[in-house]
């Protein structure tokens, strides 16, 4: 079905008369801002010092799990995060980056029923799949140290629901990929967007599992979304 | 539900939540508790005057050329594959919510919060179709299983709920049988309404911020729901104020920045979710069609007046969680969806002054509100400006006016002045009985109402002030000043020196 654009030229129109004036589309440009401490943040952190600080908020303040490990301890560590979870079953991103670090593999020897997100199969398959698994592991593109953040673009083979649907998320970042805050996540979409790019259709900021604090604003952690959350960053990456 | 909550008349409402005591200590709590996070989380940032500034600014800008925004904005949600629809009124915007749902033939709709939907009264038409519709908020959640009640705040909709009163609302709805643990009951929750998000044909979110640059729409959530929302149902419909748009991602990181750290205290929640137009053609999950419907519903007169300034608002709640009106009187007696400094504010501009007439004196001018918003909004000075357009447009009530006209007549004459607090003084002891008047006068009928008057001794202020003791009037001066003997001619030298 054609997109369409309804009722746009008498909505604008209105709005236009109403500030005494012609309807103006062209030409606005962004003044600058006033100030600017989002760049000082964490401004001069070493890889290594924002990964540090990406962990001790993951531990104090999101109740998580966070660890920092070697491409050659990756499999490892990853056994034992699911063993702890104890992980039934496990979904994995159809992620490239995943397939070449061999994640699914290295977990197929230890677990029984381990998936991996197949765009070759129907819709109602993955979804069934990410909704039966304990665990889901997917791939970051940056991490937010300030705020223990991980962030995911969605693509057919990294579907939404592997982040989602189980109750465990496990997240995997590449410590050069860490960064201060979410300015500098930002101006990665900025520039997909000014390119003349289309973003991706879904872009998560995520930080820690879901949560909520509507009943006597007391903080309970796993609502609609995952009830546990683990980051481990890959230092030699 | 639409905007308004209650019938009521607004003194019945305060009188009433003023003895739920639960709802009272609830709210004293939940404020401090989220004042000290707001607070905490600005110190940590730093520079917080900073940030603000960039907020207000980043607002001005947009609400100044909100023409260009919705415009590039509705090219870039098209250009990603979505629909958009400009609605002038509510109904219109229900109207072409409602023809998605015949032409899908919905029968289940899943929403995550969103309080334009609710100014909209979105619910009841989704229900006229014949269709389900699953708040699915944790907050929002409670409130709709308990009949609709209304909320009571704009991020934490059941504050006014105790964990006890939640239990017996899902024990007798949902078929709850477990304890009031808050964990518990969450976990209920997501058991039982998993299934609604898969089977649901239609996700309805609100948007925290649009985003020009791109045609995507922000969520700023916690529980998941939106995700889960915007990922599972074939359909994705987004409402949005027109004025919630950003011109780009640089934009919005400044404004979620400053939204998550004043609504809750944390450098960002648990999800940021930006959604750009319908799933792409090869994606697994993700809506199949997108619609964005941007609403006016009042919005472009409000741009238009004295009032432009409230259109910068972020819905964060900081000044709902600084008012002291509001920690006293609760979020439900002011009988509308938006409470707080913010709602009375909104509310009379959205609705109208017939429902909402009362709100704008729901405070105490003390301005604690400007001091927090993360925008700059000067909430204290709306407030008053609504009064004054009330008293101009003669919407007070009678008496009141009558009460004011006179009081200006009589201080308009020095002569006339002094007469009347004269005989004033005089006529007063015979009256005033018990701390009582006999009757109480129109515009400070209620303040008479609640305290006892002194027993005046037959004097006005004026001739007491003049016949006093010099010398004691020497000493209490120089009690309050610190001077010592003042000179009597010392304002006159001052204005010698100033000439």
């Amino acid at each position: 079905m054609q997109a369409k654009i309804h009722n746009r030229d008498s909505f604008l129109g209105s709005l236009a008369s109403k500030l005494g004036r012609e309807i103006n589309t062209q030409g606005v440009v962004r003044p600058p801002l006033p100030h600017n401490p989002h760049h000082d943040v964490m401004a001069d952190f070493s890889q290594q010092q924002l990964a540090d600080a990406l962990l001790e908020f993951t531990k104090t303040n999101l109740n998580s799990l966070g660890v920092s490990c070697t491409k050659a301890e990756l499999h490892e560590t990853l056994i034992s995060i699911c063993t702890g979870f104890r992980a039934g079953k496990i979904v994995v991103s159809g992620d490239n980056r995943l397939a070449e670090l061999d994640v699914a593999n290295c977990l197929k020897l230890q677990f029984d029923d381990v998936y991996t997100w197949d765009v070759d199969q129907a819709h109602a398959v993955n979804i069934k799949q990410a909704e039966q698994a304990k665990v889901g592991i997917v791939f970051a593109e940056q991490a937010l140290a300030e705020s223990g953040t991980m962030v995911l673009h969605s693509a057919a083979s990294h579907g939404r629901s592997v982040s989602l649907l189980p109750e465990t998320s496990v997240f995997l970042v590449p410590q050069s990929q860490i960064v201060p805050r979410i300015t500098q996540a930002a101006k990665v979409l900025h520039d997909k967007a000014q390119a003349g790019e289309r973003l991706p259709s879904c872009v998560n900021f995520i930080s820690g599992p879901s949560s909520t604090a509507d009943i006597e604003l007391i903080k309970v952690v796993g609502v609609h979304g995952p009830i546990h959350a683990a980051y481990v960053v890959i230092a030699d990456m | 539900m639409s905007m308004k909550t209650s019938d009521v008349i607004f003194k019945q409402r305060i009188k009433d939540q003023m003895q739920d005591s639960f709802m009272r200590k609830s709210v004293a709590n939940a404020q401090e508790r989220m004042f000290t996070n707001r607070q905490l989380a600005a110190d940590k940032l730093g520079n917080w005057d900073e940030w603000r500034e960039n907020g207000k600014q980043i607002r001005e800008h947009v609400l100044d050329n909100l023409d260009y925004y919705l415009h590039q904005l509705s090219e870039n949600v098209q250009k990603a594959g979505g629909h958009v629809f400009f609605a002038e009124t509510s109904e219109q915007a229900t109207d072409y919510i409602e023809n998605i749902i015949q032409e899908k033939n919905a029968k289940k709709v899943v929403k995550s919060k969103s309080m334009v939907t609710e100014e909209i009264g979105l619910n009841a038409v989704i229900q006229r179709n014949n269709c389900e519709v699953i708040e699915t908020d944790l907050g929002e959640y409670i409130l709709q299983v308990d009949d609709c009640d209304p909320p009571s705040h704009i991020v934490v909709p059941a504050l006014h709920k105790n964990r006890e009163q939640i239990r017996g609302v899902f024990e007798d709805k949902i078929g709850y049988k477990g304890s009031s643990d808050p964990e518990e009951m969450t976990r209920f929750v997501r058991e039982h309404i998993r299934h609604d998000f898969i089977e649901a044909d239609i996700g309805i979110t609100g948007c925290n911020f649009a985003v020009a640059e791109s045609g995507s729409i922000s969520l700023v959530t916690n529980e998941g729901n939106a995700r889960l929302a915007t990922s599972l149902p074939k359909v994705h419909i987004a409402v949005m104020g027109m004025e919630r748009i950003v011109p780009t991602f640089e934009e919005l990181d400044i404004m979620v920045s400053l939204l998550c750290r004043s609504a809750v205290g944390l450098p960002l929640t648990g999800y940021v979710t930006a959604i750009t137009g319908p799933r792409e053609s090869n994606d697994m999950d993700g809506a199949e069609e997108f619609h964005l419907v941007i609403l006016d519903n009042g919005r472009s007169d409000i741009l238009a007046s004295e009032f432009k300034d409230i259109l910068r608002c972020i819905r964060c709640a900081a000044c709902v969680n600084t008012c002291p009106a509001y920690r006293h009187i609760g979020g439900q007696s002011y009988g509308s969806i938006y409470s707080g400094p913010i709602g009375a504010v909104l509310s009379p501009l959205l609705g109208g002054y017939d429902d909402f007439q009362d709100l704008p004196y729901a405070c105490s001018l003390c301005q604690a509100c400007n001091d927090v918003c993360p925008v700059k909004i000067p909430l204290s000075d709306l407030l008053l400006k609504h009064r004054e357009k009330m008293v101009i447009k003669k919407i007070t009530p009678l008496a009141e006016r009558m009460t004011v006209s006179a009081f200006n007549y009589l201080n308009s004459s020095p002569k006339l002045w002094n007469v009347a607090m004269k005989v004033g003084g005089k006529v007063a002891p015979k009256v005033i009985k018990d701390g009582k008047l006999p009757i109480n006068v129109g515009a400070v009928a209620e303040w008479t109402e609640a305290r006892d008057l002194p027993q005046p001794d037959g004097e006005s202020f004026r001739s007491w002030f003049a016949n006093r003791d010099a010398a004691d009037a020497g000493k209490e001066l120089a009690a309050v000043t610190g001077i010592v003997n003042p000179k009597p001619n010392l304002y006159s030298n001052t204005d010698k020196v100033e000439k």
